[in-house]
């Protein structure tokens, strides 16, 4: 999703941002496309929640330029930006019913008593919290907490939402379930949201567009998939996902293939994308699932295959996990149709899929 | 940023002007009557003000009465503040530039004394101090001496009775009594270098005795003196609730708290020393007027007679009856007390006293 | 900005600047003194010993009352807790009488019941009054520390094979180490510049506050006050620094919100009835004290003549003024102290500007500083102009607010500790400015902190005697130095019926405060 600058309801130029001696966000620059769910995700202390701190003016950048809806908003207090943000730990008033915490806004901003219940009323029921309106924020799960929290941004009416890891309170079942109806409603919404998660599961399932960020700077903008399967760098490779790195060397470019070399053999990889020239030193980045493994037959190892032994194995229901070592290296292998052959051990084959190896440029 | 971390705090200052203003509330009310005050002053025809500012050294009832018979009397106000002879003292130094208070009265005139040399005291001499012995007044006419009080013994009659008489030992007459061997840490007395009354004790002996027997005298007593409290009148209670058989203090302070109903006797030895209870007018004060009526009130023979019943100090009016269950002032044996020259070696007994007795 | 401009400079006003005066008024001669009088110097010494001893008995008492009262299950435990608030409400010196009483030479308990012969006036005497009034200060901290440890780690030792013992050695006492030391400073500080009891119980073991207060009040000698004045200042800032430097920085305690409902582990039996029979010792203790005063109060004459009487409250009728004063003064002072207790922790809370430890500093330094030391410091500071406060009500509030500052700066400091940062985020994020946010989030949420910071220096207030005593003048005297000036003529009944009055009046404000924070489902710990 590449998009003129203009079109970006959220555009970051350059910013920096000190505590101290620690640069927390570095030069980052990164725009959020109107109407898109943009995910920055990264480990702890990478600087995502700094970076949407920097956006709703808790922080003022120290370097750089932050644009929202084209207006520059350096030195605009927080309560001036309208960036409605629901907090990690949602930040509920607790001296405040429910109904005042969902009204604290509008209140401020002047609305009619008649306008506030209605646009309130709506909002209860929207997140289902129908009779809740008198109870205090301790009365309620940590589900309802989490509606109320979102309840109170989303009460505002404006075209930009922040959300701060808004599920991590939350038990695992319900975060999925919270996950699939957050995308539904900010999508019949249409509104602009920037989401900070260090679950990629969350990212990958959710975003238009993931910003991985890591130090404090961007290591990769891109769609989910781009994420996934072309990650720029062995960060983002090794971050979103489990991934095998293997050292290679380009040997030639043989038309649509480029073949590379490595410990185990020769690798036959499609062309497309790359620029690489015969001697340079690269990475190769192998999904698990993109290796598929069978009963060493013959003991000798083809083009594209390895030969190896099974170490260690994991059943996880839908899938089985091999551990294969492959002379000096292991390799992690996803079976996803283990019915087929049970449970292996000892001596495999693994093949790898030329189309599904991925070149990480300039990390040899 | 800025902007608006200024308007936060704006709320810290309405909030501390509100504070401020409640508590000009209760600050203004001071202020106002201390600028009245100079106004009254100014006139000095007729006295526009019916109060009076009073430092009181003197006992919580001894002054209420006297501030309720006087407003009786005189139809003014006093308003008081009750504490040690020193505090005052102390309190009328600091004053000095603005006195805030119109008369000292009560403590001896050894406090009286060093403020009128300070500058601190209006001359005035009444014209009711005729009636009255010289000895009482200041001869440079800064103090008037109002009553009469003698140190004197404080014997716990019920301890006494079980535990001394056995042993053979008397009721004690003399101070000289007290040296008896039996006495040993049953006897308590104050320490002259924090009550003033200690210090006239002390001086007692050294005129008694003569500097060396005096010592003498004083460091044998030590040996008996189980301690030293801090204030003059601290050894009645503890005598009196039984803690120690003996004490040392003024005799109608002692025989206040045996009106009380404590069984303690109150014993005025021969030789004792005595205080002359101070009144003086505070130079520039608020109310100079009513200060030298309230002077001239004090010495009459009505007043004499009421603070004695009260107080059981003496009058120093000859014709006020002395204190019920004390002798009259002719029959008192007094010590020939040189006020001048005890105010003098004040400083030097002291530290020799400290050192005599030690850390004890 | 203008608000951090006047509480820097009402700090300096009213905190620096009479210390300057005091310090800087004897000259050197006077200083030089110190050292020659021998009897000062000794005072300086006794002090220093007082301080040391009662610290150590202060802190075993108060550790096992906490203890019992956080982890033990035994009955009475209403009544120890009642027993910790008690010496704190008192005023000063009169409780000394009631030792004198039950504990002297003819005394209650030692002639009558035991039948022993001991000396209380002297360092042991004042060491067992200083014992008992000075605990409860470090029983307030320990108590804190010691329920504020999770119950897991103690699992998990046992889970590791420790004993009992073997638990409280390596696991508990460690973690409530910071706030023993803690409270053990709270109460040095308090015991060195105490001079009520020592006046009247010690004897001849003097220490430097009475013989300040000596030196004013029998002799006005204000250089050599300020001396000792000073002398005492010394340790005092020595303590409260190795408390805010030492110990302040080292919790290990750490509030992460979680439930824990696994209960306290089980204390062997002879070691909990052990630790149960000491605090029953003291809170008998205590009671028989405070019962005698009672007493003494409706007593013909105090220590000898306990026929019924009223007689003794008389004197209060015609002293109504002092006892509305009292309560007008304590009432306006700490009102004043929450307020700029609270924006000041606010300021340095939750506003980075740079000079936030000074500030932080300033709000606690009073706390280094004896009443005594403050009282003195006031007179010589504001008797001329620009501020000739000398002799107004103004004076004693100003003075009684400094002097409780640190209580309630403590407490709203506690309180804004808890309220997470984002709670104020989300304010200014729906739009509330600063402004707004304090005044919607902020005040709400202090309310309890607040109140409990206000109740706690009102009962402080009322009872206090040494940054009054030079204060007061003809028009703002206060029910404390009317007690004292009662014991000082030895009208002990009647200084008893005052005094049970005033506890009374402080009793009745904490139960009224306590009632409004039951109204709002909270409660208030003391």
């Amino acid at each position: 999703m590449s998009l003129n600058p203009n079109d970006a309801i959220i555009r970051i130029q350059n910013v920096t941002k000190w505590f101290g001696s620690i640069k927390a966000v570095d030069n980052v620059s990164l725009n959020v496309p109107r109407g898109s769910f943009t995910t920055l995700l990264g480990p702890s202390g990478c600087g995502k929640t700094t970076l949407m701190r920097l956006i709703a003016g808790f922080y003022e950048a120290d370097g750089g330029d932050i644009y929202i809806d084209c207006k520059r908003v350096n030195g605009v207090p927080p309560y001036k930006r309208n960036t409605p943000l629901v907090f990690q730990e949602y930040a509920l008033f607790p001296h405040m019913t429910i109904f005042e915490n969902i009204s604290y806004g509008l209140k401020l901003k002047g609305l009619s008593k008649t306008e506030i219940k209605e646009k309130v009323d709506e909002m209860l029921q929207m997140f289902s919290l129908q009779g809740m309106e008198n109870r205090f924020p301790r009365q309620l799960s940590g589900g309802q907490q989490q509606r109320v929290a979102l309840a109170r941004a989303l009460v505002m009416g404006q075209s930009i939402l922040l959300l701060d890891e808004p599920l991590s309170n939350l038990d695992a079942k319900l975060r999925v379930e919270v996950r699939g109806e957050l995308r539904e409603l900010q999508q019949r919404l249409g509104i602009t949201t920037v989401y900070v998660t260090h679950d990629q599961d969350e990212a990958l399932s959710m975003s238009d567009v993931i910003a991985v960020m890591d130090n404090g700077i961007i290591r990769q903008i891109g769609s989910p998939w781009e994420i996934y399967f072309k990650p720029r760098n062995k960060f983002v490779a090794n971050f979103v996902g489990t991934v095998n790195f293997i050292q290679a060397k380009i040997k030639e470019i043989a038309g649509s293939n480029i073949i590379a070399s490595y410990a185990g053999g020769e690798i036959s990889i499609r062309r497309e994308g790359y620029s690489v020239s015969p001697g340079q030193r690269v990475i190769l980045a192998v999904r698990p699932e993109c290796i598929s493994i069978s009963e060493n037959n013959d003991g000798v190892s083809g083009a594209n295959q390895l030969f190896g032994e099974i170490k260690k194995s994991s059943f996880l229901g839908h899938m089985i996990r091999y551990w294969v070592k492959c002379r000096e290296q292991e390799f992690i292998v996803d079976d996803f149709n283990p019915s087929r052959h049970g449970c292996m051990s000892g001596k495999v084959n693994i093949s790898f899929d030329g189309n599904k190896v991925h070149i990480l440029e300039g990390e040899g | 940023m800025l902007n608006f971390r200024r308007k936060v705090l704006s709320l810290g200052i309405i909030l501390m002007l509100a504070i401020t203003a409640m508590l000009t509330g209760c600050g203004n009310s001071q202020e106002r009557s201390a600028n009245t005050a100079p106004a009254a002053n100014q006139e000095q025809t007729k006295p526009a003000s019916k109060k009076l500012v009073v430092y009181a050294a003197l006992n919580e009832d001894d002054i209420v009465q006297i501030q309720k018979k006087f407003k009786e009397d005189k139809g003014i106000d006093i308003e008081f503040l009750r504490f040690g002879a020193g505090e005052a003292s102390a309190r009328l130094l600091a004053e000095k530039a603005s006195p805030k208070a119109d008369i000292f009265v009560g403590g001896s005139v050894e406090f009286h004394d060093p403020l009128a040399k300070e500058g601190i005291l209006e001359k005035y001499t009444s014209p009711n101090a005729k009636d009255i012995d010289k000895v009482f007044s200041d001869p440079n006419g800064y103090w008037q001496g109002w009553y009469m009080g003698v140190l004197g013994i404080v014997i716990n009659n019920d301890r006494f009775k079980k535990e001394l008489e056995p042993k053979g030992v008397s009721m004690p007459k003399t101070w000289d009594d007290l040296l008896n061997p039996a006495y040993k840490g049953l006897f308590v007395t104050s320490n002259p270098a924090t009550a003033g009354g200690a210090y006239i004790f002390v001086s007692n002996q050294l005129f008694r005795l003569g500097e060396e027997k005096g010592w003498e005298y004083l460091k044998k007593l030590h040996a008996n003196v189980h301690h030293y409290t801090p204030g003059a009148v601290d050894p009645i209670s503890l005598v009196a609730t039984g803690e120690f058989v003996a004490g040392m203090s003024w005799a109608h302070d002692i025989l206040k708290t045996a009106k009380q109903g404590y069984p303690i006797s109150v014993i005025i030895p021969e030789q004792t020393a005595f205080e002359i209870g101070g009144v003086s007018i505070i130079k520039g004060g608020p109310n100079t007027e009513n200060a030298k009526v309230f002077v001239d009130w004090l010495l009459t023979k009505p007043v004499g007679e009421m603070n004695t019943k009260l107080s059981n100090r003496y009058s120093v009016r000859k014709d006020v009856a002395p204190p019920e269950g004390m002798p009259k002032l002719e029959e008192l044996k007094l010590v020939q007390y040189d006020r001048e020259a005890a105010m003098k070696n004040k400083a030097e007994v002291i530290k020799k006293f400290s050192e005599m007795i030690g850390q004890k | 900005m203008l608000t951090i401009l006047c509480i820097v400079l009402a700090t300096f006003t009213f905190v620096l600047w009479p210390l300057i005066k005091v310090v800087t008024f004897p000259t050197i001669d006077d200083y030089m003194n110190f050292f020659r009088v021998q009897r000062w110097y000794y005072a300086g010494l006794h002090s220093l010993y007082m301080t040391f001893i009662s610290t150590i008995s202060c802190t075993i008492i108060a550790f096992i009352f906490a203890y019992t009262i956080v982890r033990l299950d035994v009955p009475f435990k209403r009544l120890f807790r009642f027993i910790t608030v008690l010496p704190i409400v008192s005023p000063p010196f009169i409780i000394a009488l009631s030792y004198i009483l039950l504990f002297g030479g003819q005394g209650i308990i030692t002639k009558h019941l035991l039948n022993i012969k001991v000396d209380i006036y002297g360092w042991q005497g004042l060491w067992l009054v200083q014992t008992i009034t000075f605990f409860p200060y470090a029983y307030a901290v320990i108590y804190g520390v010691l329920r504020a440890i999770s119950t897991n780690l103690e699992y998990a030792a046992f889970n590791l094979g420790a004993s009992p013992w073997q638990v409280f050695r390596d696991v508990i006492f460690p973690l409530c180490r910071p706030g023993v030391a803690g409270g053990a400073l709270v109460v040095a500080i308090n015991v060195l510049a105490d001079f009520g009891n020592p006046l009247l119980i010690a004897g001849n073991f003097y220490t430097l506050p009475t013989e300040a207060y000596m030196q004013i009040a029998g002799w006005y000698n204000l250089p050599t006050a300020s001396v000792l004045a000073t002398a005492l200042l010394l340790p005092a800032v020595t303590i409260f620094f190795l408390q805010r430097y030492w110990v302040g920085r080292r919790s290990y305690v750490t509030i992460t919100g979680k439930e824990i409902d696994l209960a306290f582990s089980k204390t062997p039996s002879l070691v909990k009835w052990l630790l149960f029979s000491v605090c029953l010792a003291v809170t008998t203790v205590v009671i028989l004290v405070y019962g005698v005063l009672v007493i003494g109060a409706f007593s013909q004459a105090w220590g000898y003549n306990w026929a019924l009487t009223l007689k003794n409250f008389r004197y209060m009728l015609a002293r109504f003024v002092e006892i509305y004063n009292s309560l007008k003064f304590a009432f306006l002072s700490s009102l004043l102290a929450a307020s700029f207790s609270m924006v000041l922790a606010y300021i340095v809370q939750k506003k980075q500007i740079g000079i936030n430890r000074f500030l932080d500093f300033l709000g606690i330094l009073p706390g280094a500083i004896p009443g005594l030391f403050l009282g003195i410091g006031f007179i010589m500071a504001f008797n001329e102009k620009p501020l000739a406060l000398t002799g107004t009500g103004l004076i004693i509030v100003l003075g009684l607010a400094f002097w409780n500052i640190p209580t309630c700066y403590s407490s709203s400091l506690a309180g804004l500790q808890q309220i997470g940062n984002s709670v104020e985020e989300a304010a200014l994020n729906l739009g509330a400015n600063n402004f707004r946010s304090f005044k919607d989030i902020i005040l709400p949420l202090l309310q309890v902190p607040f109140l409990s910071g206000f109740a706690v220096s009102f009962l402080r207030a009322i009872t206090n005697l040494s940054v009054v005593i030079f204060l007061v003048s003809p028009r703002t005297v206060v029910g404390t130095i009317s007690i004292l000036g009662l014991v000082q003529n030895g009208v002990w009944g009647s200084a008893a019926a005052f005094t049970v009055t005033l506890i009374t009046i402080a009793f009745v404000v904490l139960g009224i405060a306590q009632l409004i924070m039951k109204k709002t489902g909270k409660s208030l710990d003391i």
